[in-house]
């Protein structure tokens, strides 16, 4: 044992037991000391890698033009642009003739999948909705019976299993007028603010088509407990069909509206700009004529030709386009959205108002609007224009005398042919306050036995126009790998691109990808009668344009 | 040293963690005759559930590295007597915790690459009626697959994100709830139980972020700023390691 003096207890000694402490525990291998940094580095090394190589797989996949017809020196200094994209991801592309470049998108939030979109305003209406970045538009219409209209009513009396008493109130009008509902709230909230506005339009038929039922509930005493009713019916023939979505659009940051009207309606049509919203629950407390908010009248037009259709209102280079049919022709009017003053006016097609489908495109890039409007017509034998996928299921080919009355007692009457849908492509540009006509084009010049997707609503992708000739996208079926599918959303789809000018097909090519995997699943889920759920993903492309090599 | 005391146990979970996976995986596509994308497939099977409990083991692996101290040969005292400073026990099990769900991370990659590589052939593949009592197999081998399930998974994309924001706050994830588990351990070690409460605080705001993470793709929920959220997790983290230090410094723990 060492004793030590206090003199010699000094801060060396004590350093000096500290190192000879040191020196004497056990001594790690070097590998023990650089186990945890080798393991860092190497797992880090192997992530690296990892997300390297996905981003780099983004990249490989399958994205070409393929010729099928004319000549492909069209594409010569032209851009293509857009998103194949599905929920989760986007690839950005360029295609350049022969070569394409891709830039892999990661997808955190909706917002990032709708970005796209976002780039052309018209583009984002689905139906009656316009989504912005934090609230969406809501537009409908709804039909109401004035006082002054000549309404019959009819009683009906009867018990429910208590014993009380309902009686159905049944009015049938000879007047139905529009009422333009306009509603504006953020996402995930229920709070909605509302413009209900009474317009100048009506519609007024002698036979009183126009319906309204209500039920009013009384209790054994006989006193009246609650009331519930639906809105007004009006026949489907005689209203605008399809979606409200070309009925307003955004402009500046506010939002105008029209009606959409047939030969049915009168009165007076406008364009309007909704300038306030009121609270809703104003309108949910006072009747069904209530009007809350604040409209301001840019324009008004009369109703009273019985052959005017109007089709929708757009915004190009800052004015409003309205579209409507009249005498057998397609009339386009630009308006300034400020005074309200017809700017210029343009007969762009003929166009039989028989034919029209109900419902029709609009695309906008700048100062140019291409309108895609489906033509319904009886089919003539031997035409092989472009037809609706579901419309082909609904035929049954044509029988023998003998054999068609065979089926007439098992299955009921043969089917007539479904009606030949076209397509009138017109597209325009609006520059200076005028108009000037550039492309107009009949048909798709499909192959027999290929037909344009009925997703949406049997409409192309996306048409442009770029050094002077159109350019349009769709998707479409062919017969040969159709496989009995019900729906086209199952069915193998090819996306085509068409060229023309002067309103000739310069060039028809499809553009190659692998987005047809995704829909492999549900195909079989289908072809054995399983239901595989619907959590698969399906690319899709989006916002497609084309530009020429300098930008134009 | 840290690292070595718990090298077989981790070696033992990683092992199982890849070996379980395969055989859940080729039971799945043995019971497969329709053709599944590998994420559905990947989920259908199971093999998520064994990633879970190989995490839970994982962190019994940490909170074994701070206990076994206090048992046996009672080190514990011996690290706080050390002329060293005392944070450095703390970083060296902070570091050794980190390398334990690193080294888990990249066997669950290694698994599910192994996983495609054998069996997506066997679950792609397509009947096609060829008349009226026939039918053929053919192969549909989606190209880039194993690149969309990474993207299209819920728990790919939670555990291998693709995105900037969606890596930081998976980092942040994980950086917060390490802290905060050793920080866990040290407040029950060193008996002040009230400072657990930011521990679960913590432990429900990742939740809530990570529920995000799953659902952003649905418009029911409103966009967040996950870069906010993740710079959030990061000062919890901040607060474990901070008061961490100071509950050794101060000798509390023992």
């Amino acid at each position: 044992m060492i004793l030590y003096s206090p003199a010699e207890l000094t801060y060396s000694t004590y350093d000096r037991w500290r190192k000879e402490g040191e020196n004497s525990m056990v001594k790690l291998k070097w590998t023990q000391y650089c186990l945890f940094p080798i393991t860092f580095l190497l797992c880090m090394a192997v992530l690296c890698s990892v997300f390297a190589g996905f981003r780099n797989a983004a990249g490989s996949s399958t994205l070409s033009i393929v010729n099928i017809k004319g000549d492909r020196s069209v594409l010569d200094d032209i851009v293509i642009r857009g998103v194949l994209q599905d929920r989760y991801h986007g690839l950005e592309f360029e295609i350049r003739n022969e070569k394409s470049n891709r830039r892999f998108q990661f997808y955190e939030s909706e917002m990032e999948w709708l970005e796209p979109e976002l780039r052309s305003p018209n583009q984002l209406q689905e139906g009656n909705i316009y989504r912005g970045e934090k609230i969406y538009e809501y537009y409908n219409t709804e039909y109401v019976i004035p006082p002054e209209a000549k309404a019959e009513i009819t009683y009906q009396k009867s018990s429910d299993e208590n014993g009380s008493e309902i009686v159905k109130k049944i009015t049938a009008s000879d007047r139905a007028d529009v009422y333009v509902m306009m509603n504006k709230s953020r996402f995930t909230s229920n709070n909605r603010d509302q413009i209900r506005f009474h317009t100048d339009v009506w519609m007024q038929n002698d036979s009183k088509p126009y319906k309204k039922t209500e039920n009013q509930y009384y209790n054994e005493s006989g006193d009246l407990v609650s009331t519930s009713g639906d809105k007004v019916q009006v026949p489907e023939s005689f209203r605008m069909s399809g979606d409200n979505s070309h009925a307003f659009v955004r402009l500046g940051g506010s939002i105008y509206f029209t009606v959409l009207s047939t030969p049915n309606h009168s009165g007076t049509g406008g364009i309007y700009e909704a300038e306030e919203f009121g609270k809703l629950w104003i309108f949910l407390d006072g009747g069904e004529q209530t009007q809350t908010g604040k409209v301001r009248t840019v324009t008004t037009f009369p109703l009273d030709n019985p052959d005017k259709t109007v089709l929708g209102l757009n915004a190009v280079n800052g004015k409003l386009i309205l579209s409507t049919l009249e005498n057998g022709m397609l009339v386009l009017r630009a308006y300034d959205p400020e005074s309200g003053k017809l700017l210029d006016e343009l007969e762009a097609a003929s166009y039989d108002p028989s034919d029209y489908s109900g419902d029709f495109q609009c695309f906008v890039e700048g100062s140019k609007m291409h309108l895609n409007i489906p033509r319904l017509r009886e089919r003539e034998t031997g035409d092989d224009s472009s037809r609706m996928a579901t419309q082909e299921s609904s035929r049954e080919p044509a029988q023998e005398p003998d054999q068609q009355s065979t089926q007439e007692l098992t299955q009921g009457p043969a089917q007539e042919p479904a009606p030949e849908l076209t397509y009138l492509l017109v597209s325009v540009a609006f520059d200076n306050d005028a108009f000037s006509l550039l492309h107009r084009i009949e048909g798709l010049n499909l192959e027999k036995g290929e037909l344009i997707t009925s997703y949406p609503n049997g409409m192309v992708d996306s048409m442009d126009e770029a050094g002077g000739k159109l350019f349009v996208f769709a998707y479409i079926t062919r017969e040969e790998d159709r496989q009995n599918l019900p729906d086209d959303s199952q069915k193998p789809q090819h996306y085509l691109l068409f060229v023309f000018q002067d309103g000739k097909l310069l060039y028809q090519g499809e553009v190659m990808n692998d987005s047809d995997e995704d829909y492999i699943a549900e195909r079989q889920g289908y072809s054995i009668y399983r239901d595989l759920g619907s959590d698969f993903q399906y690319r899709r492309f989006h916002a497609v344009n084309v530009r020429e090599e300098d930008g134009t | 040293m840290e690292m070595k005391r718990f090298l077989k146990p981790l070696t033992a979970t990683v092992i199982l963690l890849i070996l379980v996976q395969q055989v859940l995986l080729a039971v799945a596509a043995g019971r497969s005759s329709v053709y599944l994308p590998y994420e559905a497939f990947f989920s259908y099977s199971g093999a998520v559930l064994v990633f879970y409990l190989a995490f839970a083991a994982a962190c019994g692996i940490c909170i074994r590295s701070v206990l076994s101290d206090y048992h046996g040969s009672k080190s514990v005292y011996t690290l706080m007597t050390l002329p060293r400073c005392r944070s450095r026990v703390y970083c060296s099990k902070l570091l050794s915790g980190m390398a334990v769900f690193l080294i888990m991370h990249c066997a669950q990659w290694i698994s599910a690459l192994l996983g495609y590589t054998f069996f997506a052939p066997k679950i792609q593949t397509v009947l096609r009626e060829t008349g009226p009592y026939g039918m053929e197999i053919q192969l549909e081998h989606a190209k880039n697959g194993l690149f969309l399930a990474f993207v299209r998974s819920d728990f790919f994309r939670l555990l291998f994100p693709l995105g900037t924001k969606s890596l930081l706050s998976t980092i942040s994830v994980f950086l917060s709830f390490l802290c905060g588990l050793y920080y866990a351990v040290l407040c029950e070690r060193s008996r002040k139980y009230i400072r657990i409460l930011p521990v679960i605080a913590q432990i429900g705001y990742g939740i809530y972020i990570l529920n995000y993470r799953l659902n952003g793709q649905y418009s029911w929920l409103e966009p967040r700023i996950l870069s906010l959220h993740s710079g959030i997790l990061l000062i919890f983290a901040g607060f474990f390691l901070w008061d961490s230090i100071r509950l050794i410094r101060g000798s509390a723990i023992v």
